[in-house]
């Protein structure tokens, strides 16, 4: 038994003259939770209606446990799906939505009327059988939906978006529920999501899609801490991007103008490269790396940069803060991230202050137009 | 005289003319006399003998057993063509297909009498019970494409299917299933109406209605040459109370299932 349940690639798809996936590789492993991430229009659900069956694409392949199923439709794919609207069958209750997977398997009656109270167990439902799916709640839908995936024990498991719908605080329960489920079954889920903190709270990898790309693919941990290209960067987490100027540097450093202003001198990571000194290369810099001080009481080894607090902005648990850092380009101010308590006051608006990064927490981007 | 008052005269005038017909005509299946024109007496003798009349039996039969075949053939052939139109792939001249499918509701009946008439005689078929229903199925069948296409445009059937096809079912399952059940509401309110439709059409039948076969408007039509009589007041006012309660049926179906629906 290979290691890999799911082989896709390359998928190209296109749908009139927009190209909606160039090129996209994936491998899936078994017991897996796979998040595929991206803002709207990036690819993600097309690739998931590719591997359902819904869409074939114009080039690549689909294995599904070794075997091509490229050209198979939908119900000859041992794959499930959890839509994003439930697509729950209004004319059947709640235990004829969960058993008609099984029926169109063939399963014995006997065996479906043994699993589908299994199968509501599992999604904390017990004893909803008989109920219509009209009468049910947002949540309620979700869960039935789930379970009608679940009960026909598929190898994998295709969830599309479907926890946009509901509100935050039941997003979250759902989130933390659905991962615990995903680890009990040891069922391979591939998870279509626009929300990066979704993603990072439940997948085991993720796949960043941009524009019909894979832009990155790792465990939540890599695409935070590594992010290759300034999308990525920008659109986990949230990042302040500037360019910079490469100059010779000792080997294994890199030494950076940012903005034609602050000359930095940083270690280079072993994924990171640089062009030759004179070439020009993006960074990022977390915001919640970013220390912001009022005194020259620095921590040893840090970068440090003269800087004016802009503006604040109280976010609750924390304090969003504008800092004019660049002399040339103030429209380019850089974000920090502090806590709730100490930035808040808005006396301290226009003050000279430190804003203090550690040199291992810029990230040196790949240049974007591949 | 307010506002409010002049729009209540102005509709008890509409309904008094689209309704005092049908009161005066109930009212008068009811009157003990040969002629319309004097009140008598309260009887139900003209109902008997409506019972008694075995033609007029015989041409209801007729017209019952049309409007079922009718109705039938334009919801098979009427769920066929809106599914192909709404859930197909968009294909060449989807619209104008659509358009022509509505035709037959603007298409003066007396031409399409004379064109089914001179086409069924000219291709050799016998004017019967078969071509009958068939040329009243043509004319029902914008009542069942209309309700069925407006059902499936509506719903998120497509979504629903693709679900079915995700847990195994093929195309035909998915169909059976799922689709077809959904439907039912408006197959069933499609049929209704066309059976409507079938059953009080005369002028189609007129044309295209073989020897001995004779149904129940061309009866009344025949019947009418010796004058209104209260016979055919009291079998009016029948027809009449079957349609209301044929439409009251119908409504009574649609605001159940958008109940269902919504709830």
């Amino acid at each position: 038994m290979s290691q890999n349940l799911l082989e896709l690639g390359p998928l190209s798809k296109s749908f009139g003259t927009a190209a909606i996936l160039r090129e996209v590789s994936l491998t899936v492993r078994r017991g897996e939770f796979m998040t595929l991430l991206g803002p709207s229009g990036c690819g993600k659900t097309t690739t998931l209606r590719i591997i359902a069956g819904f869409e074939s694409p114009d080039s690549g392949r689909v294995r599904l446990d070794g075997v091509d199923v490229t050209d198979l439709p939908p119900y000859e794919r041992d794959v499930h799906t959890v839509f994003q609207h439930y697509a729950l069958f209004p004319h059947l209750d709640v235990a004829g939505n969960i058993a008609f997977g099984m029926r169109m398997d063939k399963v014995p009656e006997g065996e479906i009327a043994r699993r589908v109270p299994q199968a509501l167990a599992m999604v904390k439902l017990s004893g909803f059988e008989k109920r219509r799916v009209s009468s049910l709640s947002g949540g309620q839908m979700q869960r039935v939906a789930l379970a009608r995936a679940i009960a026909g024990r598929p190898a994998l498991l295709l969830l599309d978006e479907p926890l946009g719908a509901l509100d935050l605080k039941l997003r979250k329960e759902m989130q933390l529920e659905l991962k615990r489920l995903q680890k009990k079954l040891g069922i391979a889920f591939v998870y279509v999501t626009h929300d990066q903190e979704e993603a990072m709270t439940m997948s085991d990898r993720i796949a960043v899609f941009n524009a019909g790309r894979i832009e990155q693919l790792g465990t939540p941990g890599e695409i935070y801490e590594t992010p290759r290209t300034s999308f990525v960067a920008d659109f986990i987490g949230g990042a302040n991007i500037y360019s910079a100027e490469v100059l010779p540097a000792a080997a294994g450093r890199a030494r950076l103008l940012i903005e034609g202003e602050h000359e930095i001198d940083v270690p280079l990571d072993e994924h990171e490269s640089l062009p030759a000194p004179g070439g020009r290369v993006k960074i990022a810099i977390r915001p919640e790396r970013v220390k912001v001080f009022y005194k020259d009481e620095l921590p040893a080894g840090a970068l440090r940069f003269k800087a004016v607090l802009l503006d604040s902005v109280f976010l609750g648990d924390a304090c969003q803060i504008y800092l004019d850092f660049l002399k040339k380009s103030p429209d380019k101010p850089l974000t920090a991230l502090a806590g709730g308590d100490r930035y808040s006051a808005h006396d301290d608006l226009g003050v000279p202050v430190i804003a203090a990064v550690q040199p291992e927490d810029v990230y040196i981007l790949e240049s974007d137009g591949r | 005289m307010s506002r409010k008052r002049g729009l209540a005269a102005y509709c008890s005038a509409l309904y008094a003319f689209l309704y005092v017909p049908l009161a005066v005509m109930t009212v008068f299946s009811f009157n003990d006399a040969r002629r319309n024109v004097v009140w008598r007496g309260f009887t139900f003798k003209w109902y008997a003998l409506l019972a008694k009349d075995a033609e007029l039996i015989g041409a209801t039969t007729t017209s019952l057993e049309l409007a079922a075949a009718a109705a039938a053939i334009s919801a098979l052939l009427g769920v066929l063509a809106a599914y192909a139109m709404v859930r197909h792939k968009p294909f060449r001249g989807r619209e104008a297909y659509g358009a022509l499918l509505d035709a037959p509701l603007m298409i003066p009946e007396v031409a399409l009498g004379v064109g089914l008439l001179s086409f069924l005689v000219r291709a050799g078929f016998e004017l019967d019970f078969g071509a009958l229903a068939c040329a009243h199925a043509l004319i029902c069948l914008p009542y069942t494409v209309g309700a069925v296409r407006a059902r499936l445009k509506s719903s998120a059937g497509e979504r629903l299917e693709e679900a079915a096809m995700d847990l195994g079912a093929s195309e035909w399952l998915a169909f059976v299933k799922i689709t077809l059940p959904l439907l039912m509401p408006a197959i069933v309110s499609g049929c209704l109406l066309a059976f409507t439709v079938s059953f009080e059409d005369f002028v189609t039948s007129f044309f295209l209605a073989g020897i001995g076969l004779v149904t129940l408007p061309i009866k009344i039509y025949s019947m009418m040459k010796f004058g209104v009589t209260p016979e055919i007041n009291a079998l009016s006012t029948v027809l009449l109370t079957a349609t209301f309660l044929l439409l009251g049926l119908n409504a009574w179906l649609a605001a159940r299932s958008d109940a269902r629906a919504r709830t």
